[in-house]
């Protein structure tokens, strides 16, 4: 990283929530990173956070998507307020991506600081430099990929189901339950629910390799997330983030289409998202 | 039936993890640093995340309890088709 001793740290505390309607202000809010010409003068327009104006700062042969803001965090209690600040970076992302094939999508709140010495704009384009083969380097390869959500489900009723009907240990056990003895029988079917509940584990964990296996396959990097559960009747198999080049969204869509095509098991697909999680 | 097929600026439950928890960080002095402040969205990531909040710990149970009852309907089914 760059030399820390020519820059005045800044700690900043609670920040308050007053507007920021206009934009403006001494410190530049970092969207992210594209592949950018010196010279190449961009503005976006009023497109960011509360409207303000994107523009990009190059330096060399990268560029930072910025917007001018006061120094200090975006913070608010507010649940339509940070759904909006949500919404309006990613949205800034996709155009990057639209514009330049490529964008290093920065964490939301990433604010470059003026120092005593420089300004905020000074010290961006210090480390601009400072970082440029490496940020480059990592704009170039991901020129043309861009990230997906998918996500599998299934209906355990159904699964179950198919388990009860395929598992000839599972009839097996039904058919001694009917011939024995009540108390016999209740033993009987405890062991069945027993092996109903590991064929179903079993299933589920095939479903997830399958599915992980075949991402993987058509895509450039896969990254496994923690199972997210709605309180439906469905439970999530595989929560995948996948980075997948431009000549290949239809293998993964195509892909999606067949699991979902299995009874009992719901696809979705999020995306094209730029590549948050590939940074 | 088709996968569902999410558009990017659709699904703000995806974005919010990756906007506000991914993305490439900087660790440098130039930085405004965010001690002492709430993480973003907290609140909302709760609300968003609240089902799965109430789930979470008794999810083994409620599936447990679910294949017991769905097995035993399964038994009678198949006792009223066959007996």
């Amino acid at each position: 990283m760059t030399d820390t001793a020519r820059y005045e740290v800044r700690r900043v505390g609670p920040a308050s929530t007053r507007g920021r309607a206009f934009s403006g202000g001494s410190a530049r809010y970092v969207y992210g990173i594209v592949p950018a010409d010196a010279g190449e003068a961009v503005d976006l327009g009023g497109v960011g956070l509360d409207g303000s104006r994107v523009y990009v700062v190059v330096r060399r042969r990268i560029g930072a998507l910025v917007h001018d803001c006061p120094a200090e965090p975006y913070d608010s209690g507010g649940d339509s307020v940070v759904a909006q600040w949500v919404l309006a970076h990613n949205r800034v992302m996709q155009l990057a991506m639209a514009r330049w094939c490529s964008v290093l999508p920065m964490t939301f709140n990433t604010i470059v600081a003026p120092s005593a010495e420089k300004t905020a704009d000074e010290n961006l384009l210090v480390w601009l430099e400072a970082e440029h083969d490496s940020l480059r380097e990592r704009v170039d390869n991901l020129e043309g990929k861009a990230e997906f959500g998918l996500q599998v489900s299934y209906a355990p009723a159904v699964i179950l189901r198919q388990v009860a009907e395929e598992v000839p240990e599972v009839r097996r056990l039904e058919e001694e339950a009917k011939a024995k003895t009540s108390g016999l029988a209740y033993l009987c079917r405890l062991e069945m629910e027993r092996v109903l509940k590991r064929e179903m584990e079993q299933r589920v964990r095939e479903l997830f390799t399958t599915v992980y296996e075949r991402a993987r396959a058509c895509s450039d990097r896969v990254t496994v997330e923690k199972v997210k559960n709605d309180g439906s009747d469905l439970r999530m198999a595989a929560n995948l983030s996948c980075l997948v080049a431009l000549d290949r969204y239809r293998e993964l869509e195509a892909l999606a289409d067949e699991i979902a095509g299995h009874e009992g098991q719901t696809v979705r697909l999020v995306g094209p998202l730029p590549p948050y999680s590939f940074c | 039936m088709a996968a569902e097929w999410v558009h990017p600026e659709a699904g703000l439950v995806d974005l919010l993890d990756r906007v506000l928890d991914r993305g490439l960080v900087i660790h440098a002095d130039i930085m405004i640093t965010l001690a002492g402040v709430p993480l973003v969205g907290l609140n909302l990531r709760a609300v968003l995340a609240g089902m799965e909040t109430l789930l979470a710990d008794p999810q083994m149970r409620e599936w447990d309890a679910r294949v017991r009852a769905r097995a035993a309907l399964r038994a009678e089914a198949v006792e009223a088709l066959v007996g």
